[in-house]
């Protein structure tokens, strides 16, 4: 597992922190907007502790497209926020790179006309695929294959260490909701813990 | 401390360098401000030769006076044993060491009684393990050295300095440098094995090329803490010149070129291979396939059922695949979150982080270590030593967090001044203050404060006490 132990901390943290800030109780919400809430500061937990990178800026930025979320990642972000919702420069780079690639392209084609079928059948493929993997990655679209393919192992190791600690965060929660049963019926145990 | 006759001259010479030594360390006072590491190392040097020369350690035991010099000497002792390892097995040997470590001043009454001496004069390394790793866990209680940090459970798998070193090992989390690192094995394999060879040990190979891939890793990772065990010396240059992950990844590519290391530069420097095209557009192109099967493969090894799996368009579909059912298990796992919540209240989150770290620690590999640390604190039940456990774990991963979270915050808000007295990390939770649940906000900062910052909490945590005794019921 590639994920530091540190990236886990900073993200339990931040999550408790977002679900705190967002004030998350059955009282005020329904279901469904905790639900979202929960989901939206997992996110946001998950793309601080990570630091910055394509996909957690273009997370953030798709986030804050919904008006309600603003206050919310101001909230955690702080000054962060402002420097992040500039836009990216490093599109830039794109067209000299497309050029480039083109024009080897051409010249890789010249030599082999006779695989032409395979080859681009082959091409074909991997466009729709890139370009799907592009819409499912948080600020794919503006990123070449190579990048994407950085950003997706990024984000993929993300996603998965953010799916562990929610799976872990519910079974601690659920542990503690029976302890919590039983312990109400042995206080002596709890103060000879404490005479400790 | 009665030491054979053999002993004697040698350990007499042994005695008058100790105490020099002794007196150099515990001019350090409040042991291991990072300022005086690099005197620390100077000494550690002078004690590693000591000890290297000679066996028994019982006079270590006889000059500590202080538990400031105890803690230089346990760190000592550390390094010692771990080049002791590779000697012959001493009748006494263990004994003494155990004794060396378990010899513990006012602050660590409750790692005595964990400790058993073994019986028997029998040179077990499992003895030598438990010492080691006590005194690894007296280290990271002082938090004096980030690099030799708590851990207990890695007696299977170390009987060196390793414990200290492999749990750097699992948490470093870049790919890159792990397999630099693992490049860098192969060659300090039959280093390692040379050095280790008059020496005979129960299992050279293995322990030594884990101490010292482990060392290199550690110091690939951390510069500050450089403990010179000389045939690791000359290799210290050569992680500290490939530093960068962009170097790394240039070197790679250049190794896969079949191209000698190369300054580092901002273009790449490709050589063409026999028989193919050497214009620059084609090489240019096969730069940027070659790191793009670079990064399939690595995503490869990452998503599940794909090692099988050749082409492009195949693994790609794997992987949007897999992305989205781990899209689909975060909703779902957020709308069991949310069915939950109605019982969940602060007070409930305060023990709860403590119980996470619990968990999350469990769920890494080295998970036993510090279940069973966890258990062995609770069971003495004293706050200090909770903070301070709770404070090793985190603080080992806080070094990597410095570098992966590279959100560049300017400004820390001071939004209390609690948080302002504290040392500043930056840190996007520093930000945050409107909503702090003042027992949450202790024990979190307790998690991810550095060492100035748990005798600030202390004042708090000591208001809180109800909320730790609870803690401490939890665990």
């Amino acid at each position: 597992m590639q994920v530091a132990e540190a990236f886990k901390h900073a993200f339990l943290k931040q999550m408790l922190l977002g679900f705190q800030a967002s004030v998350v109780s059955p009282k005020s919400m329904g279901f469904q907007e905790r639900k979202s809430a929960i989901k939206l500061s997992a996110d946001v937990a998950m793309a601080v502790a990570r630091g910055t990178r394509k996909w957690t800026r273009g997370l953030i930025a798709g986030l804050s497209k919904e008006h309600q979320n603003r206050s919310f990642l101001q909230l955690i972000l702080g000054e962060q926020y402002e420097r992040l919702m500039k836009p990216c420069h490093s599109s830039w780079k794109i067209p000299r790179c497309k050029k480039i690639v083109r024009r080897s392209l051409r010249v890789c084609c010249r030599r082999k006309k006779k695989k032409n079928q395979v080859g681009v059948l082959a091409r074909t493929l991997v466009a729709k695929r890139t370009q799907e993997l592009k819409i499912l990655v948080p600020g794919g679209e503006s990123m070449d294959g190579f990048s994407l393919l950085d950003e997706t192992l990024d984000y993929v190791v993300s996603l998965r260490a953010q799916a562990d600690l929610m799976q872990s965060l519910l079974t601690t929660i659920e542990a503690s909701k029976l302890r919590s049963h039983s312990k109400g019926t042995l206080p002596e145990r709890k103060a000879s813990y404490v005479g400790n | 401390m009665n030491s054979g006759s053999s002993d004697r001259t040698p350990g007499c010479f042994l005695n008058q360098n100790w105490e020099r030594s002794v007196d150099h360390i515990s001019q350090f006072g409040s042991f291991m401000s990072p300022q005086s590491s690099s005197e620390l190392e100077r000494g550690l040097q002078r004690l590693d030769h000591l000890t290297e020369e000679i066996l028994p350690q019982s006079h270590f035991m006889d000059s500590s006076g202080n538990s400031q010099a105890l803690g230089g000497l346990v760190i000592a002792g550390n390094r010692a044993l771990a080049h002791l390892d590779q000697f012959p097995a001493d009748p006494g040997f263990a004994a003494r060491a155990a004794r060396f470590s378990s010899f513990d001043g006012q602050s660590y009454g409750w790692f005595s009684g964990h400790f058993e001496l073994p019986g028997s004069g029998k040179p077990s390394t499992a003895a030598i393990i438990q010492s080691l790793t006590a005194s690894g866990l007296q280290i990271g209680h002082l938090e004096c050295n980030r690099q030799i940090p708590v851990s207990d459970g890695l007696q299977s798998k170390m009987n060196s300095a390793g414990p200290a070193i492999s749990r750097e090992e699992t948490s470093l989390s870049d790919p890159i440098s792990a397999s630099n690192a693992k490049k860098r094995k192969a060659p300090s394999r039959s280093r390692e094995k040379g050095a280790a060879s008059p020496k005979p040990s129960t299992d050279p190979p293995k322990v030594a090329d884990e101490e010292d891939s482990d060392t290199k890793r550690c110091r690939s990772s951390e510069k500050t803490h450089e403990i010179g065990i000389d045939n690791v010396k000359p290799k210290l240059e050569q992680n500290d010149g490939a530093r960068s992950n962009g170097n790394d990844e240039q070197k790679q590519r250049k190794e896969g070129n079949d191209k000698p290391c190369e300054p580092p530069k901002d273009y790449i420097h490709v050589r063409a291979r026999r028989g193919q095209a050497t214009d620059s557009h084609s090489l240019a192109e096969r730069v940027r396939r070659e790191k793009i099967s670079q990064r399939m493969k690595l995503l490869q090894d990452l998503v599940p059922g794909c090692s099988k799996v050749t082409g492009k368009a195949v693994m790609l579909d794997e992987i949007i695949n897999y992305v989205q059912s781990l899209q689909r298990q975060v909703e779902f796992l957020s709308m069991k979150l949310a069915t939950v919540n109605p019982q969940l209240d602060f007070d409930n989150l305060v023990n709860l982080h403590a119980k996470d770290m619990i968990q999350l620690c469990g769920s890494l590999p080295n998970s036993a270590a510090y279940s069973s640390e966890m258990s062995m604190v609770s069971s003495y039940a004293d706050v200090p030593q909770q903070r301070g456990i709770l404070h090793c774990i985190a603080t080992n991963g806080m070094d990597f967090h410095c570098a992966v979270n590279m959100l560049d915050t300017t400004g820390h808000q001071d939004l209390n001044a609690h948080q302002a007295s504290l040392g500043g990390f930056g840190d996007p939770s520093s930000q945050q203050g409107f909503f702090w649940e003042d027992d949450l906000q202790n024990i979190v900062q307790m998690g991810i404060g550095q060492d100035q910052e748990i005798v600030a909490s202390s004042h708090n945590l000591h208001g809180g006490t109800s909320q730790a005794a609870q803690m401490k019921i939890e665990l």
